[in-house]
């Protein structure tokens, strides 16, 4: 019998990922959707599709920080940006191959994580912010300024990724890849927050004094979140800066670890549904506002600056009403959807 | 019958077959249709740089309606273009490429800038050999090497650091002098030090340097550093409010060196540091106001008409106006010059080969093959505090040396 997450029998019902049937149904025509995206819109769609693909891997590796273990990061964007130069350096100046210099990003950030994360044994909350900021602007400088081995502001070029002899020089060979791991990511953190981990990563951000005292290694799982996000992070990284095919400092900034919060915060904390649909519609958002505006902009250039403003304002504006009036973000929406619906045709 | 038939068959294939190859042969380029050309441009409407959004977009508008108005369009054909917002930001700018190629399918891509984001399309524009006319971002690999369908067109600090050894030691002949630098701590700013180093290498002089963040408002630490180290001539690279400061730093502290601004400095707000400005170097690429070309005159009653008398003969006009608008001319006579049968190649060949091109006293401009640097002319201006206005001390030169991480050719 299917059954939904609200009516579930047994713990083996609750532990399974996708509860119901129609869940299930709907996730294989999502999937079909998704595979066949290529062959049904243009390249610039594909383009934004991959951008939204390593903003949900990123998202993911985030909410498994912030949104699961409650440890803020604002450096999430540099861990990114060690995954894309690792991979960026040992593809041009090593001649690694593709999926070599894939896992070794991610172990590089992740390595790196483990650093950062051992100043949280002692820190939380704005203390914790501070210090991620912190790694960031190092991250930021350490990019810039070592300029032998990153090029600062000229970039370095990424040869053309292959696999199994096929290069993946298109968007759309590029675009299988992405999907490949950002369907991976997702079920792996789904997998992580159903499991042993992490609960203990739950325990440790409702309470952690309770979570030690039920017997949780808070050292141990504070840092493993640390590593299991930045290696994602890196993951990402490498997969953005192969989707560039040319990274630069200014493609890791601040500015953008306040997109990843953001994405998490709007899409919901916690929750892989949140991360997912939070990312791609925070890539979205400008894009629709751009196809509404640009048109304006082209037509009327000498307003274009103002229409720029306004674009800042709508955008600046949604964040806020989620905030606002849905903190539980889009995953919130779709519960109260969900839930309006569930007893239809009755009202209760 | 069968052998008829087939024969019949056959006969259909082949004209089906060479009426598609000359369909295909007679079809136009991408972005160009009988009545319209596309243009596409990605701008910076919201983010840090909005203000040469607005300068560029305004440029944009008014090359179309003096081409598609004054000029009756280009040989049948009315200009249009699409822009697109890139917030300064390498993603956006590449979605933004992506749109315009790929979406919009524009015909070429125009009047850009940023090193940021140029930086970031650099491959895209390889792979889609779509023409990017002009780039007017400050880092060197936007032409060198050069890559067939990039054009640059703005000034180089490395230009300017290098004619700056070379104007102080061929023209006023100062002996021993201590140089410095003070330089913007990005791309821009380490391009100037680069062009004083080369300069100074040659002529057997040592280099000063001291680097500010982006941003600093305040070059106390640096005039003091200068100071210190007994510099008499000092480069400067960046923006003019800062310059201004430096001026008044360098006067609080009793250090009077002669300085010596890159292009960005020759800006109205040079002058917010009153007379402590007089007298002092700059390198420029383009026509002054006041000289009054024939370019000028056109330019400014175009833009004018269009923004209003106010806009076009404010800061806007001093820099921005001749960078953006010098290359839509070009580009129109390059547009007039490939002719009804217009492609991305062909234009790519006619703006190579226009020689002696006249703007009419707005700057130099001039491409070649294989020569993507549209940029190779400049003049020493010195700055008249009290008129306001910067005046040329020599007539338009080169520097003496040619950088690069390859041979280039060079422009005659």
């Amino acid at each position: 019998m299917a059954v939904t997450r609200f009516c579930v029998r047994t713990y083996e019902q609750d532990l399974r990922i996708f509860p119901s049937l129609a869940a299930r149904i709907s996730l294989i025509i999502f999937g079909l959707v998704l595979l066949g995206l290529p062959f049904f819109v243009g390249k610039y769609v594909v383009f934004v599709a991959c951008v939204c693909g390593v903003s949900v891997i990123s998202a993911l590796g985030l909410n498994i920080l912030t949104g699961y273990t409650g440890l803020i990061s604002l450096g999430h964007a540099a861990f990114m940006g060690i995954g894309a130069y690792t991979a960026a350096i040992l593809s041009s100046k090593a001649g690694f191959p593709f999926v070599a210099a894939l896992p070794l990003a991610g172990l590089m950030a992740a390595a790196i994580g483990a650093v950062v994360g051992v100043p949280t044994l002692r820190l939380k909350g704005l203390y914790l912010v501070v210090t991620t900021l912190a790694f960031q602007f190092i991250t930021e400088h350490v990019i810039y300024h070592w300029e032998s081995l990153t090029l600062s502001d000229r970039g370095i070029i990424l040869p053309s990724p292959a696999l199994l002899g096929y290069k993946l020089d298109t968007y759309e060979s590029f675009y299988y890849v992405i999907l490949f791991f950002a369907v991976a990511a997702a079920m792996f953190t789904k997998n992580l927050a159903m499991s042993r981990t992490g609960r203990a990563f739950v325990a440790v951000r409702d309470r952690d004094i309770a979570a030690e005292i039920i017997g949780i290694h808070l050292a141990k799982y504070k840092i493993l979140a640390f590593v299991i996000s930045s290696f994602i992070a890196g993951l990402a990284g490498a997969l953005y800066a192969y989707l560039m095919g040319l990274i630069g400092p200014d493609h890791f900034t601040f500015n953008q670890s306040i997109l990843y919060i953001a994405m998490i915060i709007v899409g919901g904390l916690g929750t892989v549904f949140g991360s997912v649909i939070g990312a791609v519609f925070m890539v979205l958002l400008p894009e629709v506002i751009s196809a509404v505006t640009g048109p304006i902009a082209s037509a009327y250039p000498t307003f274009s600056p103002r229409v720029g403003a306004i674009s800042v304002i709508v955008y600046g504006l949604v964040i806020i009403g989620f905030l606002l009036f849905e903190p539980d973000g889009l995953f919130g929406i779709w519960i109260k959807i969900k839930r309006y619906w569930k007893p239809w045709p009755f009202t209760y | 019958m069968k052998k008829k038939v087939l024969r019949f068959g056959m006969a259909i294939l082949c004209i089906l077959g060479v009426s598609f190859f000359a369909m295909a042969n007679v079809q136009a380029e991408v972005g160009v249709t009988k009545d319209k050309i596309l243009f596409g441009s990605f701008q910076d409407m919201s983010g840090p740089g909005a203000y040469l959004g607005k300068q560029c977009s305004a440029a944009l508008a008014v090359w179309k309606k003096w081409v598609n108005e004054d000029l009756g369009g280009i040989h049948g054909r009315k200009v249009d273009f699409v822009i697109e917002d890139m917030k300064y930001d390498p993603v956006l700018t590449k979605t933004a490429f992506t749109k315009l190629v790929h979406q919009h399918k524009v015909f070429a891509i125009i009047t850009v800038y940023g090193s940021t984001p140029c930086t970031a399309i650099l491959e895209d524009i390889k792979r889609e050999k779509i023409p990017v006319f002009t780039t007017a971002a400050t880092t060197q690999n936007m032409f060198d090497p050069p890559i067939r369908y990039l054009f640059w067109y703005a000034c180089s600090d490395e230009d300017n650091g290098i004619m700056m050894v070379d104007y102080l030691v061929n023209d006023l002949k100062v002996k021993n002098p201590k140089l410095g630098v003070v330089y913007q701590d990005d791309e821009w700013g380490k391009s100037a030090l680069k062009g004083v180093k080369l300069g100074a290498k040659k002529y057997g002089l040592k280099v000063a340097s001291s680097a500010y963040k982006r941003g600093s408002k305040n070059l106390n630490a640096q005039a003091m550093k200068m100071k210190a180290k007994g510099v008499t001539h000092c480069f400067y690279a960046g923006y003019a409010p800062v310059y201004a400061n430096l001026l008044k730093e360098a006067n609080k502290i009793g250090w009077k060196p002669v300085f010596f601004g890159d292009y960005v400095t020759v800006d109205p707000r040079a002058f917010m540091a009153g007379k402590l400005a007089h007298g002092h170097y700059h390198f420029f690429s383009l026509g002054m106001r006041h000289e009054r070309g024939p370019g000028w005159i056109k330019m400014e009653k175009l833009f004018a008409d269009k923004l209003g008398e106010e806009t076009a003969k404010g800061p806007l006009g001093w820099r921005i106006m001749p960078m953006m608008w010098t290359p839509l001319l070009f580009l129109t006579q390059a547009l007039e010059d490939c002719g009804r049968d217009l492609t991305r190649e062909k234009l790519v060949d006619a703006l190579e080969s226009i020689q002696d091109f006249d703007s009419g006293g707005l700057g130099k401009i001039q491409y070649g093959p294989n020569i993507r640097k549209g940029t190779h002319y400049y003049r020493v201006l010195q700055c008249d505090a009290e008129k306001k206005d910067f005046f040329p001390v020599t007539g338009w030169r080169q520097p003496s040396i040619l950088y690069g991480s390859k041979e280039r050719p060079v422009a005659k």
